[in-house]
């Protein structure tokens, strides 16, 4: 009851201040005194009383009325001009508009960028952290490598130039080969017919064999009843071989004290000979 | 070129054109105020011998066209707001806008400009 009570005051409200603002408007004030002057005219002449002055005003009201209309074709000009301003400045402000959400997403695609001192301070960061990894660790990391490394196979041997490779000297690799081979040389001299039936014999790899020609040449020539393939007899570095060695440290453990006390200082590679 | 006569114009404004075409266009059923009410009057003063129709019957269409001219007004807050001022002050404001107008496009101008110089 209250809210519509209130609702229709409202309205009334509304309603006077559109009143209040016509009635500012020349055209109707002159339109409402036309009006009220012809009435003035019509009451007196229908009592039978012309009043003369009701019908001067008439005219003159009718003066002014006609007056004011001359000018509705200039606010009629006035009007095509602004409407056409009201558009330009609408698509003015509609392109405002998407300039300003298009740059309101730069600026968040920005932020979200890392800021340049940040990026270059860890581009610094970055070059001392490689510029810690020296050349000499390198080298001395490679140096271990090499121990055990072969030359390419794709080197000329035959081939004269500047000797500075960087794998090691012949001697130095059939050294370090040697070493391996006295590692593993459980493995390498136990009996073949015991790794048949333990355990599955990989395929032969040529390059296990060229290896083991190198390591052990005379290995192939001790047995060669017991073993006509001399390719099966490459060693594999399995944890399978360990048990096996492990079964066979405890069967001759004074050797095995003799094999952990040997030096397997495996540097016998000289950096001085680059 | 020869501006139409008035009754012939015909304004762009929807009730402005309603307006001027009540208030001016005149025809034989629609006459001019004054000749109307003058002719009005004739009639009265020929029918009050034979207690004809009153001046007020008479007039009625006058009135009844400005009742509609009002209620035009009153329906169109874009007209009242138009009519509201002078049409002196008009110019003045219209030159305002213009230059609101040339000011924004000189932002977007001045705002293109520095986003192609960043570009480069």
């Amino acid at each position: 009851m209250n809210s519509s009570s209130s609702l229709h005051l409202s309205q009334q409200d509304s309603n006077n201040d559109e009143l209040n603002h016509v009635q500012q408007v020349t055209l109707y004030k002159d339109l409402c005194q036309f009006e009220e002057d012809l009435q003035k005219l019509v009451v007196s002449v229908d009592k039978f009383s012309p009043d003369l002055q009701a019908a001067q005003d008439l005219i003159n009201s009718d003066l002014k009325l006609y007056s004011t209309l001359e000018q509705l074709p200039l606010y009629d000009s006035i009007d095509i001009q602004l409407k056409q301003l009201d558009n330009e400045s609408q698509e003015i402000d509609e392109r405002t508009g998407k300039i300003l959400s298009i740059l309101d997403k730069c600026y968040n695609n920005l932020n979200k960028l890392p800021m340049v001192e940040q990026v270059e301070f860890e581009m610094k960061m970055m070059k001392k952290q490689k510029e810690k990894i020296k050349s000499g660790v390198l080298l001395e990391y490679a140096m271990k490598l090499a121990k055990f490394t072969r030359v390419p196979p794709t080197f000329n041997k035959d081939a004269i130039g500047p000797n500075n490779f960087i794998w090691p000297a012949e001697d130095a690799i059939r050294r370090g080969m040697l070493a391996m081979a006295s590692l593993k040389s459980e493995e390498l001299t136990r009996i073949p017919v015991e790794l048949n039936s333990e355990e599955p014999q990989e395929p032969p790899q040529k390059g296990q064999s060229q290896e083991e020609d190198e390591v052990t040449p005379t290995h192939s020539s001790d047995t060669p009843s017991s073993k006509p393939d001399s390719k099966s007899e490459s060693f594999e570095f399995t944890g399978k071989a360990k048990n096996q060695q492990s079964t066979q440290y405890s069967e001759t453990g004074a050797h095995e004290e003799a094999d952990g006390s040997i030096d397997l200082d495996l540097d016998l590679f000289n950096p001085d000979e680059f | 070129m020869s501006e139409p006569p008035a009754s012939d114009r015909t304004l762009n404004n929807q009730t402005l054109n309603q307006v001027y075409a009540t208030l001016t266009k005149n025809t034989s059923q629609q006459p001019e105020f004054i000749p109307q009410i003058f002719y009005a009057l004739h009639q009265f003063k020929e029918d009050s011998k034979s207690g004809g129709n009153s001046l007020e019957t008479a007039t009625s269409s006058i009135r009844h066209r400005i009742k509609l001219c009002k209620s035009y007004l009153r329906e169109d807050p874009h007209c009242i707001e138009l009519l509201s001022r002078p049409y002196e002050d008009w110019p003045q404001v219209v030159e305002q806008k213009q230059q609101e107008i040339e000011t924004k496009k000189l932002v977007h101008k001045q705002l293109g400009e520095r986003i192609r110089a960043m570009i480069r």
